[in-house]
């Protein structure tokens, strides 16, 4: 077992495969070998780790994705697809969802960063740009200049 | 302060390429048009997005036909997307792009395209070009069929990275250097008065990692059958990753051709559907696929077709079709060819669809059945019910006595029949499993459109020993045919 220590100071004894689908600790361990002293992670709350953790615990048994996946991935065209237990489990509250894809980023869990990124690029896509700064509460901080180039964009892709 | 500003940019970037990935996918509601300009609408949401948006390249490589509407928006994909590979995937039928005018803007960047996916009025002389770096070209024309006559054809040279091509309706020659290691071939809609069937070989000879060919409608004179070499005397051609071939709607004569220029352990997905139900096309359905061991068979009965598809674990799907399958004897003896050519000593689930006594005697169908008996999983679909009545209710020897699952789909059985195939399969399956070790599972009967089927008779069907399921509604029948 594997006992990880969240920034606001709240421990969570894991199974090793478990806390292993994160690179970060799984590395962490490797370096460390055989150790009771808990890992903290100083980057998530207790909130995000038990939603990452639930994550963990449902893909424990497949396949980490090897180097070659990931650059076979990379020059792939990307698609939005997402699994159906990992739709439901990223059903969560924007703000979640953001820690949530910090986290697998700063824990390296690289399934779990797709899904949120494609979980975001799914809310974005058919959206125009003012309904985007809407949906996320981004200030529209073009200069005149700008602007106008814009505009000119939207000219030409105007519908005829 | 808003989370997704606390993003890095890398993460940004992934997502941005996550949500233009799928705009290449063609969406006949218009959606797509939203999903193509997703690289602009993210380029004019903010400052940094859009400072991001335009060091991204790859965001901008995909021109599909909600770009090419727009030759100034086309013009800016090009232009943003540097010197990054192209993928070019337009549809032009019926709406307002212009083909000719896509392929003008492209010429200058030809040097880049790894996809080029056409389809409508296409200047194919103009297609003339070098594509070093293209992988995948795809063209189907307007026409409704081409021949080798025609000399209006694409001459694209360098196409050393090429391994995917697809030509609907659009004649090539055969010896064109664009037929050279491939991994994909499909040809479509074309006629080849003068061109040989010999360089079919050639081109197999030249794709020695070929992994699907596909033909459709494709066919070659006599006379220059005549002329062409007699493949007897040629070696077999050793075709290791070849895993489909589909060849339909050709004449028999050809699909046996091409099937023996080549061996192939690996063919995982065969699909042949002749246009004329010659009996040569069962004898090298026998050389190619006597080796393989079926699983799973389905067996179609179409108004003008007679189509088989199999599934095992060397060869996962076969699908074979005679199209003028549409009299009666022929039918019978198509399926006595069946039986005797192919083999069927493990299939463990038979579909059967569109069974009718006008298109195959019944006592013809329990011959084959009885040449079945792993059966596990029997399936009627849309059929006669006398063939389930006969075979399963029968007072002789049961066929298919393994058989413990049956799924009856749209079969209108008598409520009575039902319940007697449903008690004496009960009584059949209990007593064969009473001496089997462990605990077998019950008899499963899934009913599905059955007419019969109300609530009085399901009650009965739930008193027996084995499980019921159903699929729709009690008594309704939800299809129509």
């Amino acid at each position: 077992m594997v006992n990880l220590v969240t920034s606001d100071n709240e421990s969570f004894t894991v199974e090793k495969a478990v806390a292993s689908r994160s690179v970060l600790i799984k590395n962490m361990l490797e370096d460390v070998g055989e150790s009771d002293q808990p890992i903290p992670l100083p980057n998530v709350t207790a909130s995000v780790l038990k939603k990452v953790l639930e994550y963990c615990d449902h893909h424990k048994n497949e396949p980490m994705p090897t180097s070659e996946d990931l650059a076979a991935e990379d020059t792939r065209k990307r698609t939005t697809d997402i699994g159906e237990w990992d739709q439901k489990f990223i059903q969560v509250d924007q703000e979640m969802l953001f820690e949530i894809i910090l986290a697998a980023n700063y824990l390296d869990i690289k399934p779990l960063l797709d899904v949120g990124c494609k979980t975001v690029a799914n809310m974005i896509k058919g959206k125009t740009p003012e309904e985007i700064r809407k949906l996320f509460n981004i200030v529209n901080d073009f200069t005149p200049e700008e602007e106008a180039q814009i505009k000119k964009e939207n000219e030409w892709a105007e519908d005829r | 302060m808003h989370a997704i500003h606390q993003l890095p940019n890398e993460i940004l970037a992934t997502i941005f390429e996550h949500a233009v990935g799928a705009h290449t996918v063609p969406d006949i509601n218009g959606r797509e048009r939203l999903t193509a300009k997703a690289p602009i609408n993210i380029s004019q949401t903010s400052r940094r997005w859009r400072g991001l948006a335009l060091s991204l390249r790859g965001l901008w490589t995909t021109i599909d036909t909600a770009v090419a509407k727009y030759p100034p928006l086309t013009s800016l994909f090009l232009t943003r997307s540097r010197f990054a590979p192209l993928e070019i995937n337009v549809f032009a039928y019926g709406c307002s792009i212009n083909s000719r005018n896509i392929v003008r803007s492209l010429i200058d960047h030809a040097s880049r395209l790894r996809t080029l996916k056409l389809r409508g009025d296409v200047d194919f002389k103009r297609l003339s070009f070098p594509a070093p770096r293209l992988q995948v070209l795809s063209i189907h024309s307007i026409d409704h069929a081409v021949s080798d006559s025609d000399d209006l054809y694409p001459e694209l040279s360098q196409t050393f990275s090429l391994r995917e091509v697809e030509f609907d309706a659009l004649y090539v020659p055969l010896d064109s250097p664009i037929f050279q290691g491939l991994t994909r071939l499909s040809l479509s809609l074309i006629t080849f008065r003068t061109t040989p069937p010999g360089q079919i070989r050639r081109i197999l000879q030249a794709c020695p990692l070929m992994a699907e060919l596909r033909m459709l409608n494709i066919n070659f004179h006599t006379a220059s059958v005549e002329n062409s070499d007699s493949i007897s005397s040629l070696p077999l051609l050793n075709m290791p990753a070849m895993r489909t071939v589909t060849l339909t709607l050709m004449r028999s004569w050809l699909s046996c051709y091409i099937l023996a220029l080549f061996s192939s352990p690996n063919i995982s997905n065969l699909r042949l559907s002749a246009i004329d139900a010659s009996p040569e096309i069962f004898l090298s359905l026998k050389n190619v696929l006597s080796p393989f061991a079926f699983r799973t068979l389905r067996i179609e009965l179409l108004s003008s077709s007679f189509i088989i598809r199999g599934e095992g674990s060397a060869l996962q799907s076969l699908d074979f079709g005679l199209i003028s399958c549409t009299n009666g004897s022929l039918t019978t003896a198509r399926f006595r060819d069946l039986g005797s050519n192919l083999s069927l000593s493990s299939v463990e689930k038979l579909d059967i669809y569109g069974l009718y006594r006008d298109s195959i005697p019944i006592s013809v169908f329990a011959e084959f059945l009885a040449r079945v008996p792993t059966i596990t999983t029997l399936a009627f679909e849309t059929c006669d019910p006398a063939f389930v009545e006969t075979l399963v209710l029968g007072s002789q020897p049961h066929l298919c006595t393994q058989t413990s699952v049956l799924r009856l789909t749209d079969v209108d059985i008598t409520a009575d029949s039902l319940i007697r195939l449903a008690a004496s399969r009960a009584g059949a399956h209990s007593t064969l499993m009473a001496g089997s070790p462990g605990t077998k599972p019950r008899f499963r009967l899934h009913l599905s459109s059955c007419k019969s089927l109300n609530p009085e008779i399901r009650s009965m069907l739930e008193d027996l020993p084995i499980d019921v399921f159903c699929d729709t509604k009690l008594g309704g029948s939800a299809r129509q045919h």
